[in-house]
């Protein structure tokens, strides 16, 4: 698996972090942090990157870390938030439960937190969570499976990290359309953790136990590039594979076949109106926008997966 | 509702005779009529949002089918009956100047950046039927454009949820619950739509009279939630 890119361009989001600052733009130079999950995903490269490019717009500095879905290093990390003195805090948080605490801390010490990507299970402690529509993604993303397959086939289901909310979420969007379909039988089911090799050797151990499958839906993107690749390998280039993200490793899939289908979230959009919102309530106390806000996902097939880079589809 | 206590009252101040036994059963009429007022406004209007928040701790036990259901007679299909904008003058403004549209004739959720939603009624001619599909749809041709009026048991998207001004997202705890009451939308929309109609009936040619909703995103795509053929008087 190629992932030395991945490291660079992770590396690249931290050393932006400590760039030079315009001090004529409204946010006078004051500290935001900005705290992400894993950096060896794409993904969350681009959450940092356009975090962080909309904050050095708006005039702030910024602090970049990443929790790396550890909730006991994003605890530490707040302190560390707080002992800087941010003036705010946009977080992908390390779980909807572990993370409640870590927010409610912030915002005792007087920052606000702003969430991206991930829900935490409780309101009122964040002022906005900012999320794409996981479920309205993983439907579209189910709806053109289903298509693909002629609404009947034998399919394979691969899970993400079973912590993480959006496991679960993508799962029951999937379900909800796929158990519409009395002919879509499930063969298997299992968590690759969102994680590309480990889908690699999940989808091999599959393929010995049914040789007949002929779709697997995945819950991101990484996951579906692995198990993609160990069909490939294994001669079986005409099962569908359906991810979901929309990063460019999929949408290169997509366009080589080797991919029917992905789901953008359009994580870059989400990352940059979180901080707009963050700006807007430093200056006026408000967001003018209820805590909770969902965008909508994007089906990228055959037809537009050239206009995709880095999480953003062009018009 | 602890209905018990309510009753105890009434019964010990019956005990001493006609007058009494007259005034116990004014009173017991009049405590049936404040519960009865207390349950349907309980129902329609304030625990909506109530039952939604309850299970903020962890595992919502989120019931949409009844969330749903005190809305669906009362509120959803006089909505799509009385507000339903002829879908042609909705693609026609569409094609203009979408927020206008959408200012004009729509509903955009405060909580998201969501295409505007319509709800919307036509009146068509059948142009292909396609009735094997889980999700059968009937194509027309309204302004020039193919609309595709959905009519299930599988129905894509979330048009009909996101048309009404009266649910949004801020009544539930997360994204699951809120795409449950979708699903269950959906379901409804689907099972009235096709109430009372004859399917074998729905072939290219046939005349059809439609209500229901539909988002801005191109194709149309329309989740109905009436349909009528010429004279079923629907």
């Amino acid at each position: 698996m190629k992932l030395t890119h991945l490291a660079g361009a992770a590396a690249l989001a931290l050393t932006a972090a400590t760039a030079a600052v315009p001090a004529h733009a409204q946010g006078n130079g004051k500290l935001i942090a900005i705290i992400t999950a894993s950096l060896n995903n794409p993904f969350f490269v681009q959450v940092a990157n356009a975090a962080d490019a909309e904050a050095k717009k708006l005039g702030y500095t910024t602090l970049v870390l990443s929790n790396d879905d550890d909730a006991a290093k994003q605890d530490q990390e707040i302190d560390n938030v707080i002992a800087r003195k941010a003036v705010a805090l946009i977080l992908d948080n390390a779980g909807a439960d572990a993370s409640i605490a870590a927010v409610e801390k912030a915002k005792k010490a007087g920052i606000p937190a702003f969430l991206v990507d991930r829900e935490i299970n409780k309101t009122g402690v964040a002022v906005a969570q900012i999320v794409s529509n996981n479920y309205q993604g993983a439907t579209l993303g189910a709806q053109e499976f289903v298509r693909a397959l002629g609404e009947k086939a034998r399919y394979v289901e691969l899970v993400g990290r079973e912590a993480d909310t959006n496991a679960g979420v993508r799962s029951k969007g999937y379900h909800d359309v796929l158990d519409q379909y009395p002919d879509m039988k499930m063969l298997d089911r299992q968590s690759a953790n969102w994680i590309q090799t480990e889908a690699y050797t999940k989808m091999e151990s599959i393929l010995q136990a049914h040789p007949d499958v002929q779709g697997v839906i995945a819950g991101n993107d990484t996951m579906a590039l692995g198990a993609s690749a160990a069909l490939q390998a294994a001669g079986k280039g005409s099962v569908v594979v359906v991810g979901l993200d929309g990063s460019n490793d999929a949408r290169d899939a997509v366009l080589a076949g080797k991919m029917d289908a992905t789901v953008l979230q359009p994580i870059a959009q989400i990352a940059t109106m979180a901080m707009d919102e963050a700006d807007q309530f430093l200056r006026t106390g408000s967001t003018g926008k209820p805590e909770k806000q969902l965008v909508d996902c994007v089906l990228i097939t055959k037809t537009n997966a050239s206009k995709l880079n880095n999480f953003t589809l062009a018009k | 509702m602890p209905a018990g206590p309510t009753f105890a009252a009434p019964a010990g101040a019956g005990r001493g005779g006609a007058p009494h036994r007259l005034r116990s059963a004014l009173l017991a009429v009049i405590v049936l009529a404040v519960l009865a007022v207390l349950l349907v406004r309980g129902i329609t209007v304030v625990p909506d949002s109530e039952v939604a928040r309850t299970d903020l701790a962890g595992n919502p036990s989120f019931d949409a089918g009844r969330f749903v259901t005190a809305l669906w007679a009362s509120r959803i299909v006089p909505t799509v009956r009385d507000k339903a904008v002829d879908i042609g003058t909705v693609l026609a403004a569409l094609a203009q100047d979408p927020d206008k549209a959408g200012a004009q004739y729509g509903h955009r959720p405060k909580s998201g950046d969501g295409p505007w939603t319509f709800i919307v009624r036509g009146d068509a001619e059948i142009k292909a039927a396609e009735l094997q599909s889980r999700h059968a749809t009937l194509t027309v041709a309204v302004a020039g454009q193919d609309v595709a009026l959905q009519i299930g048991p599988v129905i894509f998207g979330t048009a009909l949820r996101d048309s009404l001004p009266f649910i949004s997202f801020e009544q539930v705890v997360n994204q699951i619950q809120f795409a449950q009451v979708s699903r269950e939308l959906n379901d409804r929309a689907s099972a009235a739509a096709r109430t009372g109609i004859d399917v074998a009936k729905l072939v290219p040619g046939t005349r059809i009279a439609f209500a229901g909703a539909m988002s801005a995103a191109s194709p149309p795509q329309v989740t109905v939630v009436q349909l009528g053929l010429p004279g079923a008087g629907k």
